[in-house]
């Protein structure tokens, strides 16, 4: 309630980064550094989408397990309007996170009568219902077969690494500028009142469902976000991938790992997980999700408040 | 001002509270007192919205309640202090005080309730600054009925303010009750500490079972036989 101000060094380090960061592919060109892209391209998805997270999970203490329905909603309404009206992605690109909206509109309405785990477990079950639909709808979505999705040119420039890497991170930017923006304002105060203590947030006045609602909505916005980005770079999605359950899992290791409901916890678990991962990725699939696992389990004994909450000790 | 009518209510097809009527007089202290799992956190429970299968009637100051969200019982001015002191952890002392004025806006008279309840627990006020979580269990108890107090309440009901507390907070926790009760503060005080809540209100009820067994001025439910065999230990 009288936080506001402080975070205005956040927002300024965050667009220092984010500038600093666009002159990347000007030193790097993508023609030489495509896997180098590609990593990037996954790494600022993961942020964007643990940061998504993170808001619900993290501020607002619905932990949800049904993230990968929002970013297969998000990859379908992109996949679908490029396949049945020819739009480009990249035109539509808001629709995935408004797309995302509306379903997280729907699930709410089912999930957030229900409190804790009982809620975790309805996201769950709505994204898997979701994903069944999508591959049962056959004649509307091509089921299992999946959907091309061509890249195009962005406004005639050719979507090379590069161009991805830029666009990504500024999405992902945004996504924690709207962190820090409701860190900082009376809206945290109240998503953390929910999160603690939902009864007693309703004693003082809390309408405690309007605000998870609106915790899920921002949430669900920016993983659709995610998804729509996600089908575009690889041109192809499918029900398997649209709805990969390792969209919930990342976020949720990542951000407990980085530091939960920190601003920069999501960016810093990235930062140090993504890299490893990727390394043993390459010796056998998901066997980085083998590593992030062990290191969730480290981390929830040993330091729940993960990195960043290492560091605000180390530092006070 | 506040009136109960044939109030039934419970958890699914568990009839907790069965068939309970009272009134709540302007400027009283009413107790409700009964044994361990007589329904009495329950029947609160269902006097703030928070027990989902309700019928009956509940009216404050004429208007209809039963039925209405939890949220919307603190904007009509009654303030609900739940059972074991919950206040919210991560915050400050101060931010679970302000979030206490969650539905008041005016900036001046945030400051005067503020120091209403510095007035009422000093205790509070040197440790503004201190997360909540930390506080001691009377303390804690202490900023959640501040914090009721905040929203400047015509109507304060209490759960149990006594329970786990050490026996000197317990007094003083009671002391700063009267006092507001003195002030003019209605309060309605579910309490199993028999002794200290027949001290402190002009009526008590009993329950047990879900019902209302016993209903009268304290004074003369303290001279109950039963109450004294079975509540307070004496002969």
């Amino acid at each position: 309630m009288e936080n506001q101000g402080y975070r205005k060094k956040d927002i300024l380090g965050l667009l220092v980064a984010l500038i600093v960061l666009s002159f990347l592919p000007l030193l790097l060109p993508s023609e030489n550094y495509k896997y180098l892209y590609d990593i990037l391209f996954t790494l600022n998805i993961i942020i964007l989408l643990s940061t998504s997270w993170n808001i619900l999970g993290g501020f607002a203490g619905q932990v949800s397990f049904g993230h990968a329905g929002f970013v297969g909603m998000g990859a379908y309404a992109i996949a679908l309007l490029h396949y049945h009206c020819k739009l480009s992605p990249w035109l539509i690109m808001p629709i995935s996170g408004v797309a995302a909206v509306i379903g997280a509109m729907i699930i709410g309405v089912i999930a957030l009568n229900l409190r804790g785990p009982y809620f975790a477990l309805s996201t769950l079950a709505l994204a898997e219902v979701t994903k069944l639909i999508v591959e049962g709808w056959r004649e509307f979505t091509q089921g299992t077969q999946g959907i091309v999705v061509s890249q195009g040119d962005i406004l005639g420039i050719k979507a090379t690494g590069g161009v991805y890497f830029l666009i990504t991170l500024w999405i992902a930017g945004f996504a924690l500028l709207t962190a820090i923006l409701i860190k900082q304002s009376r809206y945290n105060y109240y998503f953390l009142a929910v999160a603690e203590n939902e009864d007693a947030a309703m004693a003082v006045g809390i309408n405690s469902k309007r605000f998870k609602l609106y915790a899920l909505l921002i949430s669900a916005f920016f993983a659709g976000l995610a998804g729509g980005l996600i089908a575009t770079h690889t041109g192809f999605v499918d029900p398997e991938s649209g709805f990969d359950m390792v969209r919930t899992v990342e976020p949720i290791f990542i951000t407990i790992v980085g530091g939960i409901g920190t601003i920069f916890g999501p960016v810093i678990g990235a930062i140090l997980l993504v890299p490893i991962g990727e390394m043993l990725r390459s010796e056998f699939t998901k066997a980085h999700l083998l590593f992030y696992g062990v290191l969730l389990i480290i981390f929830a004994r040993f330091l729940p408040h993960g990195i960043v909450g290492l560091l605000k000790r180390r530092f006070k | 001002m506040f009136e109960v009518r044939d109030l039934i209510g419970g958890y699914g097809k568990l009839e907790v509270i069965k068939n309970i009527n009272f009134d709540i007089k302007e400027g009283e202290i009413l107790s409700i007192i009964g044994p361990n799992g007589a329904g009495k956190s329950t029947l609160l429970r269902a006097l703030t919205g928070l027990l989902p299968n309700l019928k009956g009637s509940i009216r404050f100051l004429g208007e209809e309640l039963c039925g209405k969200p939890p949220h919307y019982y603190a904007s009509v001015g009654i303030a609900h202090v739940q059972e074991r002191h919950r206040v919210f952890g991560t915050m400050t002392v101060r931010e679970n005080l302000l979030m206490g004025a969650y539905i008041k806006t005016k900036r001046q008279s945030i400051e005067k309730n503020l120091e209403t309840v510095f007035e009422l627990f000093p205790r509070l006020k040197e440790r503004l600054k201190q997360q909540a979580g930390t506080l001691s269990g009377g303390e804690q108890q202490m900023l959640t009925i501040g914090q009721a107090l905040m929203m400047m309440p015509r109507l304060i009901l209490l759960d149990e303010p006594s329970l786990g507390l050490a026996p000197l907070l317990i007094n003083s926790i009671y002391d700063a009750l009267m006092k507001l009760n003195e002030q003019g503060m209605t309060i309605l005080l579910v309490e199993q500490n028999v002794k200290k809540a027949l001290q402190i209100s002009q009526r008590a009820m009993l329950i047990e079972n879900g019902e209302i067994v016993l209903q009268g001025n304290s004074q003369d439910i303290k001279n109950n036989e039963t109450i004294n065999k079975v509540y307070l230990g004496m002969a």
